[in-house]
């Protein structure tokens, strides 16, 4: 079955060929705004699936790149690229830093950081 | 094989929506102070149809793949990330969609005064989820034929101190200050927060 036809102009790839045949949940939960990043270059296995490694040369140390922004530059819906960098995070490929606790946003210090450098932007 | 072991310098994530309906220039605002190009997040949800009182389950819920406008704006001096992410247009997909909401810090609501309608569901959407929001009234050069105790009084406002900017969608400097907003609204929350 096509998947919506009326917006793809190529074909995506199935999940199960990117996650190596796995479909089970990862154990690691991944949201939108969790920032990934490289845990090994993207060369260094040989044999890795291109989309692997392109995740890998996308998300270099010490910035790397929110799952969203993955997402997006992969041409892959949110859901499956969570599963996806979720079995990275299991093999050790790569990093992820959750986005802060909702207890920072009572956090003055930080939020008075975050606005002094905002208003240098 | 070079690894990288110092999560101590990574950025730390801080998520803020940008919300207000459909139309009313979130993509332009995400452009605007965006340090990366725009870029589009799309996302597969589903809702329980409204019009339908279907027993079965399966056909009374309707799936539809929405996309958010994505940017991010790196505070290495605070060291963290702004992730700014605007919202579907589809209202009722995404209110249930609590994945969008979980962590934020805040919101921009922007709203066309021509069409204040189209953002009360955000600006109710907000005040009962408890998350604070800013209002950005946004128009061509920051010009309203309203002020803004006339813009807050149309959107009933539950919180009248809820600050209103006059913005222009493509002034970064505009919508920096929208942010600033939003972060000394944070801190004041906060300070009140502690003081109790």
């Amino acid at each position: 079955m096509p998947d919506d036809p009326q917006h793809r102009d190529r074909r995506r790839t199935r999940l199960y060929a990117l996650t190596d045949g796995r479909t089970a949940a990862p154990h690691t939960v991944l949201t939108m705004d969790t920032t990934i990043t490289a845990a090994v270059a993207a060369d260094a296995h040989g044999g890795l699936p291109t989309e692997w490694q392109a995740i890998l040369s996308m998300c270099p140390a010490p910035d790397g790149r929110a799952v969203a922004e993955i997402a997006a530059r992969m041409h892959m819906r949110l859901t499956p690229m969570t599963v996806l960098l979720g079995e990275l995070v299991d093999r050790g490929l790569i990093h992820h830093r959750p986005p802060l606790e909702g207890a920072e946003t009572t956090n003055v210090h930080l939020l008075m950081r975050i606005r002094d450098s905002l208003a240098h932007l | 094989m070079p690894t990288y072991d110092t999560p101590a310098r990574e950025a730390a994530p801080v998520k803020i929506l940008i919300a207000g309906g459909f139309g009313v220039g979130k993509t332009t605002l995400v452009e605007t102070v965006s340090e990366i190009e725009p870029l589009r997040t799309e996302e597969r949800l589903t809702a329980a149809g409204a019009a339908v009182d279907d027993l079965d389950g399966i056909e009374s819920k309707t799936v539809t793949t929405v996309a958010m406008d994505f940017g991010r704006i790196t505070l290495t001096d605070a060291g963290v990330v702004l992730y700014l992410f605007g919202t579907p247009g589809q209202e009722r997909f995404w209110f249930m969609w609590d994945d969008l909401l979980n962590g934020a810090f805040g919101a921009v609501v922007l709203v066309d005064t021509r069409r204040l309608d189209r953002s009360f569901p955000a600006v109710d959407f907000f005040e009962s989820r408890g998350l604070p929001f800013v209002v950005g009234a946004n128009c061509f050069h920051g010009e309203q034929p309203y002020t803004a105790e006339e813009i807050g009084a149309a959107l009933h406002l539950r919180d009248p101190n809820t600050p209103i900017l006059m913005l222009d969608a493509r002034s970064r400097d505009d919508v920096r200050d929208a942010l600033l907003a939003l972060l000394d609204l944070l801190i004041a929350k906060a300070g009140t927060a502690a003081a109790v």
